[in-house]
């Protein structure tokens, strides 16, 4: 069984990514993207100036009023989906574990873009970015990226800014990218979600949560153990520690969510503990449209 | 309780019991439970926000953890003692010596310091849970503290008493019977007493306690001046004659340099050669009129292969009172010995008459009658009277009893100022009479266990009776008749003060009201009552002009002139050690209220 049990695929057949023109592709697609001339579908008239192809010059248009008047039309591209998924040591916490969820989510990411033959590119990042999934196109390389997630080791610590350089040192393309993680992490997200944007990307931030990162339930004496760097902090559990602890972590997830809002992105949550028909909705908020 | 006295198996138990508690309460510790997290930092930052504001409300555990280990440990220094050991309960007499030998020097250094650490240990576990009565031996033992158990004051009365030891022997008799009068009805007790008399010394006090004696220093060479005396010289006018006695105590041949000064003026000085363990005398004399003071000293002492350990005993002080008059009337029917004895001092105007004329002199003009086989008419007394050769009579002054052939003389092993410069049990008696004493009458010499030689003294009449005569004995032919016809007329003539040369250190000093008396060491004392009672320094003592010498060659052990009176217990004084005892129970239950408010963690 794939990652995708059924419940999700008939969700995700009803959906198709909405894409901001601006990060359409290169290659003609079924998107409509920000260059226009070369297309069908008619946009606008503007002056001639030299230079523009002839060919798109409204005769009628200098009859009725002696002037050289073009046609532009929006030209349908690819969209590029790139998904980004952290595999670092915090999200094997949760049970089912945080990255099996993101796996589902950047499956049927991956599944959205398969079913209208844009190129789709899952790059697992802990520490910066590892090898991308092979090259698959229309619905049947679904199972070629769920045996490239399955295969990704989720280990390490995180470190998004170096992992943003490299994807953007890697990857020139501008399209989606959707950053699957639990962002769990005291860095500077936000910093690195405004560079994937400056670069023309449109940005759609996924925050694979749980209920232990959210509002634990621990109790008494505790000695806590970072899951990524092995780091041990001994604590007492009170009812005003926790709270404390939920304070400090929605603020940091507001920070996020601010940055990546600020930068022309999206944000969502979802829980781990979802099941896939709701994980996949709540993860395509803003994204998808029927 | 204390643990100071608990013994040494109970104490291992104990500390056993604790040992397996504390191992046990650390196995079964709350361990904190470990917890995977996707990120501590996140954590670590909540519980810096969480951190209490006061300290009643704080959660790190450290905080109670630590009060409760400083009031714990705080209970158990007040409560259980923190010197561990064999303690002892009840009441403890700690008896100091203060000897003169307690002024050597040992190996170790001086054999007083050693004396303070034993004592101190002892005072120590004494008053761990008991108390002490610390008594001083010393030629005149006395009570240094009374019934305590705080160790500053007996330190500070321990240090006092071994600051400077006795110049004479301990009386340990009479330390012993003040200890005993200490642990009359104290119900467990114990004497222990710290002097430098051998290891293996048992001791017990009346009552049959036992006495733990510990023993401090070691036998140790020392060149001594074990003898010194001086008096005059009956046939020699202004003469007077110096023995000193010196002893080598050592196990090795040592020289000294015996060196004899009447003041500033040196009489003799004499390189000794002394072979080991024995004794030199030496005899000198001297010129003076007037009053002599006398210093012998050895210097330059050199022990073969060791040191003089001791040098307390290298000086000693003898004064010569200045020469006086005596006048004495001699009764006799004629006897050349006792005339021309009684003729041979200057000093001593005598008048000889006949018994017969006895009755027309009167007795007031003399110092001293001398009746030679005389029977005094009835009734007739005198202050001063030597009766050489008692004869029977119902007037007679002694009473005389049966004859005495060739009988066997004994010293009766009294001291008199009569016999101090002669020995009289080396006197061969060939026909005597035993003479029979009077209640208070003291025997110097008895024959075949007669008494043969009686003194008496009573207010106003002092006799010296002899029972035997001239031809009973070679009493005259010795050089000791001369000594022992004088030193009698002085005694009698109650010229006491030039009897001898010297006073035994302890000896109360009679100054007089109103004197002024410096010790040796140049300390004045003025006695309101004239009577200075610790006189334990040996040296030239001053009463007014007058020299008073103190020496140890002699010295005896003293009775013990106080008895003990128990002290009422201390009231009122909330000690230190209770007040904190308080405090961190204060400190305890307040910890617990707060426990049990829910404020503390």
């Amino acid at each position: 069984m794939g990652l995708l049990d059924a419940a999700a695929l008939r969700v995700l057949e009803g959906l198709h990514l909405r894409l901001r023109p601006r990060t359409a592709g290169v290659l003609q697609g079924e998107h409509r993207s920000e260059a226009v001339a070369s297309g069908v579908e008619f946009v606008d008239h503007r002056p001639y100036v030299p230079g523009d192809d002839v060919r798109h010059l409204d005769w009628r248009a200098w009859g009725r009023t002696r002037q050289l008047i073009l046609r532009t039309f929006q030209e349908e591209r690819e969209l590029r989906v790139y998904v980004l998924i952290d595999r670092s040591g915090s999200m094997t916490r949760s049970e089912p574990p945080k990255a099996l969820c993101a796996q589902r989510l950047a499956a049927a990411f991956g599944f959205l873009a398969l079913k209208h033959a844009d190129p789709v590119t899952l790059v697992p990042f802990a520490q910066g970015c590892d090898g991308p999934s092979p090259p698959a196109r229309g619905r049947p390389g679904l199972p070629v990226l769920e045996a490239f997630l399955g295969g990704v080791q989720v280990q390490g610590e995180t470190d998004f800014d170096a992992t943003v350089r490299a994807f953007l040192g890697r990857y020139a393309g501008r399209g989606l990218v959707v950053v699957l993680s639990d962002y769990m992490a005291p860095v500077a997200w936000g910093e690195g979600l405004r560079r994937l944007s400056r670069a023309g990307h449109q940005v759609h931030a996924v925050r694979v949560g749980c209920r232990e990162d959210s509002s634990p339930a621990f109790q008494g004496e505790l000695e806590l153990s970072d899951a990524e760097t092995g780091e041990k902090v001994r604590v007492t559990a009170s009812r005003s520690l926790l709270a404390a602890y939920a304070q400090e972590v929605r603020a940091h997830l507001d920070g996020c969510r601010e940055a990546c809002v600020r930068a022309g992105g999206s944000w969502c949550e979802v829980s781990a503990e979802w099941d896939s028909p709701r994980l996949v909705r709540a993860a395509l908020t803003g994204l998808a449209e029927a | 309780m204390t643990f100071a006295a608990l013994p040494a198996v109970a104490m291992a138990v104990l500390a056993s019991a604790v040992v397996a508690t504390l191992a046990g309460l650390y196995l079964l510790r709350p361990t904190p439970r470990p917890q995977v997290v996707s990120n501590v930092e996140f954590w670590r930052r909540a519980a810096q926000r969480a951190r209490p504001l006061v300290l009643a409300a704080q959660r790190i555990p450290i905080l109670p953890l630590f009060v409760s280990m400083v009031v714990s440990l705080g209970l158990v220094m007040v409560l259980g003692d923190p010197r561990p050991g064999d303690g002892r309960k009840g009441l403890s007499v700690v008896v100091v010596g203060a000897g003169r030998t307690l002024a050597a020097r040992d190996p170790s250094g001086p054999r007083t310091r050693t004396a303070l650490a034993v004592a101190l240990e002892e005072l120590r576990r004494d008053t761990a849970e008991g108390e002490v009565v610390l008594l001083r031996a010393g030629l005149r033992p006395r009570v240094l503290s009374t019934r305590t158990a705080r160790m500053t004051e007996l330190e500070r009365a321990l240090r006092a008493a071994l600051a400077r030891p006795d110049d004479g022997p301990d009386d340990l008799e009479g330390a012993l019977g003040l200890a005993a009068s200490v642990l009359q009805g104290a119900g467990e007790g114990r004497v222990v007493m710290v002097t430098d008399l051998p290891p293996e010394t048992v001791l017990h006090a009346s009552g049959g306690r036992p006495v733990t004696v510990r023993s401090v220093g070691e036998a140790r060479d020392t060149v001594a001046l074990t003898a010194f005396g001086a008096r005059r010289e009956p046939g020699a006018l202004g003469e007077y004659l110096v023995r000193a006695e010196v002893t080598a105590f050592t196990r090795s041949p040592a020289t000294a340099r015996l060196v004899v000064r009447d003041r500033d003026v040196v009489l003799s000085d004499e390189r000794l050669a002394l072979g080991p363990g024995e004794a030199r005398s030496v005899a000198l004399t001297g010129f003076s009129s007037e009053r002599a003071e006398l210093r012998a000293t050895l210097e330059d002492v050199r022990v073969q292969g060791s040191e003089d350990a001791l040098a307390r005993d290298d000086s000693a002080f003898g004064t010569v009172e200045p020469m006086a008059s005596l006048r004495v009337l001699l009764v006799t029917d004629g006897d050349r010995y006792l005339s021309q004895v009684l003729a041979l001092n200057p000093m001593v105007r005598v008048r000889t008459i006949s018994p017969a004329s006895l009755g027309a002199v009167h007795g007031s003009d003399f110092d001293a009658i001398v009746l030679d086989r005389t029977i005094p008419p009835p009734g007739w007394r005198h202050a001063g009277v030597l009766v050489y050769g008692a004869v029977p009579g119902r007037s007679a002054l002694v009473t005389v009893g049966h004859r005495l052939r060739r009988p066997r003389v004994t010293g009766a092993g009294v001291r008199h100022r009569v016999v101090a410069n002669v020995r009289l049990e080396q006197v061969r008696v060939e026909d005597a009479r035993a003479l029979v004493p009077d209640a208070g009458d003291l025997v110097l010499l008895r024959g075949d266990r007669q008494p043969l030689v009686v003194t008496r003294d009573r207010p106003g009449e002092r006799v010296v009776a002899l029972g035997f005569g001239s031809e009973g004995a070679d009493l005259v032919r010795r050089v000791a008749f001369p000594v022992f016809i004088h030193d009698a007329l002085r005694w009698l003539g109650r010229q006491d003060a030039v009897w001898r040369s010297a006073r035994r250190p302890g000896e109360v000093l009679v100054a007089g009201a109103g004197a002024v008396v410096r010790e040796p060491s140049g300390r004045v004392l003025s006695p309101p009552d004239g009577v200075v009672e610790d006189t334990s320094q040996a040296g030239l003592w001053r009463v007014g002009t007058r020299a008073v010498a103190f020496h140890a060659d002699d010295a005896a052990a003293l009775p013990a002139p106080t008895s003990y009176r128990a002290a009422p217990p201390r009231r009122g004084t909330l000690s230190l050690t209770a007040l904190f005892a308080a405090v961190a129970l204060a400190a305890l239950l307040l910890e617990w209220t707060l426990l049990h408010r829910g404020r503390l963690q």
